[in-house]
């Protein structure tokens, strides 16, 4: 075959161009399948779920040079048609035209790391053998120069049967050249074989496996020189010993960032908020409305937005990792001991994705195939740290622990921050201990991963990333969180004390009544009722509690607790046992109705979010009733 | 009187967008979908999200 050059001149696109053209993404995992994606369509973009099952499906459009409409479908990774999990079987069917609601492609773009070749060109083949029209997009063909590999694209180009187009999609190089090619290769009459295709066998798979062997042989041409940065890299971060301690000094290093580099911001924030409720309160009239605004919306919503620049921090250190190659290093580390903790290796990236949110964390133990591993992950992800607590952990914080030094370098509470952390991870790892051990004996998968080469992170990309975390954050702020505190302060405002009445008005509100009647449950682990009452809205997110705790002190302090002085609010009314029990529960509770929706159309069944529920509340009972009686016990009440 | 009027609106208002955030967006959502037989828009890590991720 030698239609490469005439696939790619934008003659050959010009005729067809009132044709709308549907486009498939297909590609290894870490092959910069989205990097191409993003690269094509630019912000025009639509994420979403599939139809009856939760993979998520992401679509977007663009305009060819010769105004033709492009719609591009990003489908989830896969090293072959032969599909194990639910996000390959996506793949598969998207390709072959039988999902249900969707449009089968005109073409299908197969996108290759030009570095790490061999599985992606088995998968070329199995494409190949669908029949549909195919361009393959050899990716970060930068990198592959720099490491000195000589690919012969003609050759491989007629090996393949699909016209070739290097790319380098973080810096928007050859896209236009593919989106001519793809343009071209859809007017192209091909035979198609979906009709007659059938899934391989693995002696199919093998004999693919030999094949694609075989072309790489004929048209890659190892380095003359080979790339030592990756291996040299690799010795040090991947070393059992050198390799954790690295691992653990990033971690460490991230956690006190997020309470160093954030605090002048989070304090121009907090300025900014005490300066919209004094201008505020000075030109309203005083009565209830001018109380909503301050003491409700004002000094609510101010108190989880600063915690924005925080969340910014944590995110762009878990994306420039990522980026950087960094985060499948960090899996293979740590895969001994998941595996000594009974779970799969793969656990690691739904884990690490809890420390964001558990949702999208429980969401990616689809790419754990066994059923039991899979369980045992969904039901310990919510254990890791995610963002939501962050806002009570920096509030309680900063509130009890004293912003001093220890061993001449260390922020104390960026270490206590830090210790927190752990102690979700460890918990993690014992209960999916104990739930393998005790409830389901077997031999875990062994774990395979391919580890990336390393690269430079795209600026641009880590910019776009962060910004869209911000921008999550900003508008669950803006809505549900604003919604939400408006409630809270109608809840601890209504009824108003009666006249002649001595304790605090919000002794008399819903909130003071539904406060007091939990409270004889909750006062063995030293919470008030006003901590009662926080846990009440923290239950929709957990971050929502410090808007409560904003609301409910401002409320009752006459609007003296406004967002800054929360935490000095705190630290004068709370004991130090308390608030250290508070922590230990937050640390442990299911408080995130969301989690638990999302637990159970994973499992599809109210068994395991019930299960966990339980198990969690449970502990966290218990933790809060250690701490606290152990503080007590130690002088801190 | 206007006040309350008017703090009423709000928190009515307010209760309502949260009932729909929570609980009514995801059920809509998940009927159309359904009845459709195609993808069913979300924040992108569920209907059933609320962090937006």
């Amino acid at each position: 075959m030698s239609d490469t050059a005439e696939l790619i001149t934008p003659a050959a696109a010009t005729p067809v161009a009132a044709t709308p053209l549907r486009v498939a993404l297909v590609g290894n995992p870490n092959s910069g399948k989205t990097a191409m994606f993003n690269a094509l369509t630019g912000s025009r973009q639509k994420v979403a779920n599939y139809a009856g099952v939760t993979v998520e499906r992401k679509e977007g459009h663009l305009t060819a040079p010769d105004g033709r409409k492009i719609t591009v479908l990003d489908l989830p990774g896969t090293y072959s048609l032969r599909a194990r999990s639910p996000d390959e079987v996506v793949t598969r069917d998207a390709v072959l035209g039988r999902l249900a609601g969707e449009t089968p492609p005109d073409v299908v773009v197969c996108v290759a790391d030009a570095t790490n070749l061999r599985l992606v060109l088995r998968l070329a083949l199995e494409l190949k053998a669908v029949g549909r029209p195919a361009v393959l997009a050899l990716n970060m063909i930068d990198i592959a120069q720099r490491q000195g590999l000589d690919i012969d694209v003609e050759r491989l180009s007629a090996e393949l049967g699909m016209p070739i187009v290097a790319t380098v999609a973080t810096r928007k190089r050859g896209i236009e050249d593919l989106v001519l090619a793809m343009a071209a290769r859809a007017d192209v009459e091909g035979a198609c074989q979906v009709a007659n295709w059938h899934e391989p066998s693995a002696t199919e798979i093998r004999a693919l496996h030999r094949d694609a062997e075989r072309i790489l042989k004929a048209s890659v041409k190892p380095p003359k020189r080979p790339d030592t940065w990756t291996g040299k890299l690799d010795d040090v971060l991947l070393h059992p010993v050198a390799g954790l301690a690295i691992l653990m000094g990033v971690l460490f290093l991230m956690f006190q960032a997020v309470f160093t580099w954030a605090q002048p911001i989070m304090d121009l924030i907090t300025a900014g908020f005490e300066h919209l409720g004094a201008l505020a309160g000075a030109n309203l009239p005083d009565g209830v409305l001018k109380s909503l605004l301050c003491d409700g919306i004002i000094a609510g919503v101010g108190s989880v937005v600063v915690f924005l620049p925080q969340i910014m921090i944590l995110f762009l250190f878990i994306i420039l990792l990522e980026d950087f190659g960094y985060m499948a290093r960090a899996a293979f580390l740590l895969d001994k001991i998941m595996g000594g903790a009974g779970l799969h290796g793969r656990a690691f990236i739904p884990l690490l994705s809890s420390f964001a949110c558990a949702i999208p964390g429980i969401m990616a133990t689809r790419v754990i195939d066994q059923k039991r591993d899979r369980l045992t992950t969904i039901l310990v992800a919510p254990l890791m740290t995610c963002s939501a607590r962050i806002p009570i952990y920096t509030l309680i914080i900063g509130a009890f622990v004293p912003r001093q030094t220890v061993w001449g370098f260390m922020s104390l509470q960026g270490l206590v921050f830090f210790g927190l952390y752990v102690l979700g991870l460890v918990s993690a790892l014992a209960v999916a201990w104990v739930v393998r051990k005790v409830f389901w004996r077997g031999v875990s998968e062994p774990f395979i991963m391919e580890l990336p080469a390393y690269k430079l992170p795209d600026p641009m990309n880590v910019a776009r990333s962060v910004l869209q975390r911000a921008q999550i954050f900003l508008q669950r702020a803006g809505t549900i969180i604003l919604s939400m505190m408006v409630l809270i302060w109608f809840l601890s405002t209504v009824p108003f004390a009666p006249a002649g009445a001595k304790g605090p008005a919000i002794d008399y509100s819903f909130a003071g009544i539904i406060g007091h009647a939990m409270q004889p449950v909750l006062a063995p682990i030293g919470f008030s009722w006003q901590m009662s009452v926080a846990l009440i809205p923290g239950m929709a997110a957990r971050e929502v509690a410090v808007g409560a705790l904003g609301t409910v002190y401002a409320v009752q302090g006459g609007g003296e607790g406004a967002t800054g002085l929360l935490g000095a609010s705190l630290a004068h009314q709370w004991s130090l046992a308390s608030a250290l029990a508070f922590l230990a529960w937050y640390v442990f509770a299911p408080q995130c109705a969301s989690t638990l929706g999302v637990v159970k159309r994973e499992t599809n069944s109210w068994r395991w979010p019930i299960i966990m529920f339980c198990y969690m509340t449970a502990l966290a009972y218990a933790a809060a009733f250690i701490t606290y009686r152990t503080a007590l016990a130690l002088g801190a009440g | 009187m206007t006040q309350w009027i008017l703090v009423y609106a709000i928190v009515g208002a307010a209760a309502g967008w949260t009932a729909w955030n929570l609980f009514l967006k995801g059920m809509v959502r998940r009927a159309r979908a359904a009845k459709a037989g195609g993808p069913a828009a979300s924040g992108g890590c569920g209907d059933d999200c609320a962090c937006g991720d």
